[in-house]
């Protein structure tokens, strides 16, 4: 009787899990599809490697083509290659890692390195000797003074254009050291310039990117200094209060456009679609907008105020994982893919400006108009650029909390103030959950 | 021979069992064990007792909000879709010809509702630059992204799960059919209307069904994920983040799997929580013909 009492018990417990579990069972599946398949062998023998970056076709597309080409120069070499859009890449990666199934090079972003780095799921890369990389570009891929990435192309934080709406009504172009007073200024001159539906800007208010701008503009340093926030009140409410002014005054597109707005998706990019003539982009992506809309991109740094706006950094990373049995072969490839002249002019720049300049110099003639778009807006800024600060290692989530606050100001469902307050609350649970 | 009976029955479920135990039971001991540690997955958990518990009630705002939205959305949810499906399943039941015909058609795409690529197609109709958007800019409201406002996010994805009504109705369906003609005769004799039979006939025979799929909906409402996750990511201003989308961001976003554990212990006790509350409550309107527990 007993033994029936327990067992009906277990029945109703295995009922209500299993209905409970029906609706998360999924979520793994992305792990199986790609079991290990490193070989274990090493030196000269057959050798495995699978390779994972996330991009847009034509990245897929040349990078397919460099290995090939490196297969044929390394027959004893294999590489699989695992490649998506930006978009589901890290929840892929997430679950590689907690599968303890990363494949050997993993192209990483700043956002994530830092995470990564601190839970030992990258390779220490220091005895990977690349003389023909700058040393300012290397400073950025280490973490905690040890070279966990190395840079992938070089890139730059400015502006993108429409120069044919510029010219079509009359707004004077951005000019090399204009000024945030300058920026507000014309936004506001072409409100009467400009037809109902267009707008100077997208709402900048919705990035911490480009607040970071501005902060550095105004000489308060990035928005993390020694792995803390460092959000300076004034410049942060007279920034608010600016665009607040703005959304108003409808110099910006109504919130809801702004929110929905997807880099470079023909239906949700403003700027593709020919909505506002402006904002803020990294250099890599420069061409891409070339290729959307051929001959109308213009590029420029950040505006100005006390110090520089822009900023250079690596576009991104090349780095190994730890679990990798294949660590001088995957070396090997990262210092190919960067330093092969063969290699450069498959390339091109599809992860940003070669970090090489004999790389560089060798495909400069066969660059599209848009590849020298990227560059030249990394010449633009590197006139005058800020140091590079990337998230520290544990703010993730502050990151993604303070982007959505960003939101709530935008649909006055938080006020600048209480933001501000906002933040400093999260951040001080960041450090202390930090340990 | 009675253990000997005994040992042939176990062994006959033994599939069931060996599963339950090995991907049900341990997996669930083994998350208790986990909300009460630091487990980054990759470095060996760290018994922290029950800090976890502590952060999440204490200091941790994102905790508040997600249950506040997962129990907005429960509630206004699954009451529109068990009417919904009720209704639907009440014109299903008109003997009609080629009746077998519309169910289908009905049936089939609610069915399909909750996939990923339902989720894509909503996110582009209620888009910013979606159907609705250009349909509402006829007349005069331009530049409303109804998945894009943190007014109106939730709502629609709480029709979105209306819309999903087809189990539901497929389930109140074989109630409806399970009520006996001479009922409704017998009311007609004693003059009730349409109206009146309904409230009358219908709902207290049909109550024991409308129970099972309350609590079915509950469970699912209260895990709700996937369109959180394809059509909004949460946002925006975590007006849908809802609860198991904030559960799966600690624990593959940022690898807190310890907390994420204890999140989803309280999300089990919740929901067990509410079922025993509507065991409870159902004495009071849930009507058995059998007369066994009334």
């Amino acid at each position: 009787m007993r033994t029936k009492k327990w067992f009906t018990g277990l029945l109703a417990l295995t009922l209500v899990a299993s209905i409970t579990a029906c609706s998360g069972g999924n979520k793994d599946e992305a792990a199986s599809g790609t079991a290990g398949t490193s070989g274990t062998t090493s030196g000269n023998q057959d050798v495995t490697l699978r390779m994972m970056w996330w991009g847009s076709q034509s990245r897929h597309d040349v990078t397919l083509k460099a290995i090939k080409l490196y297969e044929e120069l390394n027959p004893h070499v294999k590489i699989e290659p695992e490649y998506s859009g930006w978009d589901g890449y890290w929840d892929k990666l997430a679950t590689l890692s907690a599968a303890k199934n990363l494949p050997d090079i993993i192209q990483m972003d700043a956002a994530y390195l830092g995470d990564y780095a601190k839970r030992n799921q990258l390779m220490d890369l220091t005895d990977l000797s690349l003389p023909k990389i700058d040393a300012d570009l290397m400073e950025a891929g280490k973490v905690n003074g040890k070279q966990y990435a190395i840079p992938a192309g070089r890139n730059g934080y400015g502006m993108v254009y429409n120069k044919e709406l510029f010219a079509e009504y009359g707004i004077e172009e951005p000019k090399e050291g204009w000024t945030w007073d300058e920026f507000f200024t014309v936004a506001r001159d072409a409100r009467t310039k400009l037809p109902k539906d267009k707008f100077f800007s997208i709402d900048m208010s919705k990035g911490e990117l480009e607040y970071t701008a501005y902060q550095l503009a105004k000489g308060k340093g990035p928005l993390y200094v020694d792995e803390k926030l460092n959000l300076d009140k004034d410049t942060w409410l007279e920034w608010a209060n600016t665009w607040r002014d703005f959304r108003k005054e409808g110099i910006v597109p109504p919130v809801d456009q702004s929110v929905a707005d997807v880099e470079l998706d023909a239906q949700f990019d403003n700027l593709v679609k020919g909505n506002i003539l402006i904002k803020a982009m990294h250099a890599a992506q420069a061409g891409a907008y070339d290729g959307l809309m051929p001959g109308k991109i213009g590029v420029a740094a950040f505006p100005m105020a006390k110090e520089a706006g822009s900023w250079l950094k690596p576009t991104f990373f090349w780095t190994v994982s730890s679990v990798s049995k294949q660590a001088e072969e995957s070396k090997k490839l990262i210092d190919w893919l960067l330093n092969d002249v063969e290699a450069g002019k498959i390339l091109k720049t599809e992860r940003g400006t070669p970090v090489n300049n004999d790389v560089l110099n060798s495909i400069q003639a066969d660059l599209s108009v848009g590849d020298l778009l990227g560059k030249e807006m990394i010449d633009k800024i590197s006139n005058n650029a800020q140091p590079f600060t990337s998230l520290p290692a544990g703010w993730t989530d502050f990151n993604k909390d303070m982007q959505s606050t960003f939101q709530g100001v935008m649909f006055n469902k938080i006020t600048p103030e209480k933001a501000y307050e906002d933040f400093i609350k999260r951040a001080d649970d960041t450090v202390a959950n930090l340990q | 021979m009675k253990t000997r009976q005994n040992l042939t029955g176990y062994l006959f479920i033994s599939p069931f069992l060996i599963g339950f135990f090995l991907l049900t039971l341990f997996p669930m001991m083994q998350s208790l064990y986990f909300s009460f540690t630091d487990y980054s997955l990759l470095q060996p958990a760290q018994w922290v007792g029950t800090k976890n518990y502590m952060r999440m009630f204490t200091s941790d705002p994102t905790f508040k909000t997600s249950l506040g939205v997962t129990f907005t959305y429960v509630i206004f949810a699954v009451p529109l879709k068990l009417m919904f499906a009720l209704l639907v399943a009440m014109l299903l039941n008109k003997n009609m010809k080629g009746m077998s015909f519309y169910r289908t058609l009905i049936y089939f795409p609610s069915i399909i509702g909750g996939s990923i690529a339902v989720a894509v197609l909503w996110k582009n109709i209620f888009g910013i630059d979606g159907f609705i958007s250009k349909f509402l800019a006829i007349f005069g409201m331009e530049g409303i992204g109804l998945v894009s406002n943190p007014d109106t996010a939730l709502s629609t994805l709480v029709l979105l799960q209306a819309w999903q009504f087809g189990s539901a109705m497929i389930i109140f369906l074989a109630g409806l059919k399970q009520i006996p003609k001479e009922l409704y005769e017998a009311s007609s004799v004693d003059g009730a209307g349409m109206i009146r039979k309904f409230f009358s006939v219908t709902l207290p025979m049909l109550s024991p069904v409308i129970l099972f799929n309350l609590i079915l909906g509950i469970i699912n409402s209260f895990q709700m994920f996937t369109q959180a996750y394809v059509i909004t990511k949460g946002g925006p201003v975590k007006s849908t983040y809802m609860y198991a989308l904030y559960l799966y961001d600690k624990a593959f976003g940022s690898f807190q799997m310890g907390y994420a554990s204890a999140l989803a212990w309280v999300m089990l006790i919740i929901i067990g929580i509410a079922t025993i509350i509507n065991f409870t409550v159902s004495k009071y309107w849930v009507f058995y013909e059998s007369g066994g527990d009334k």
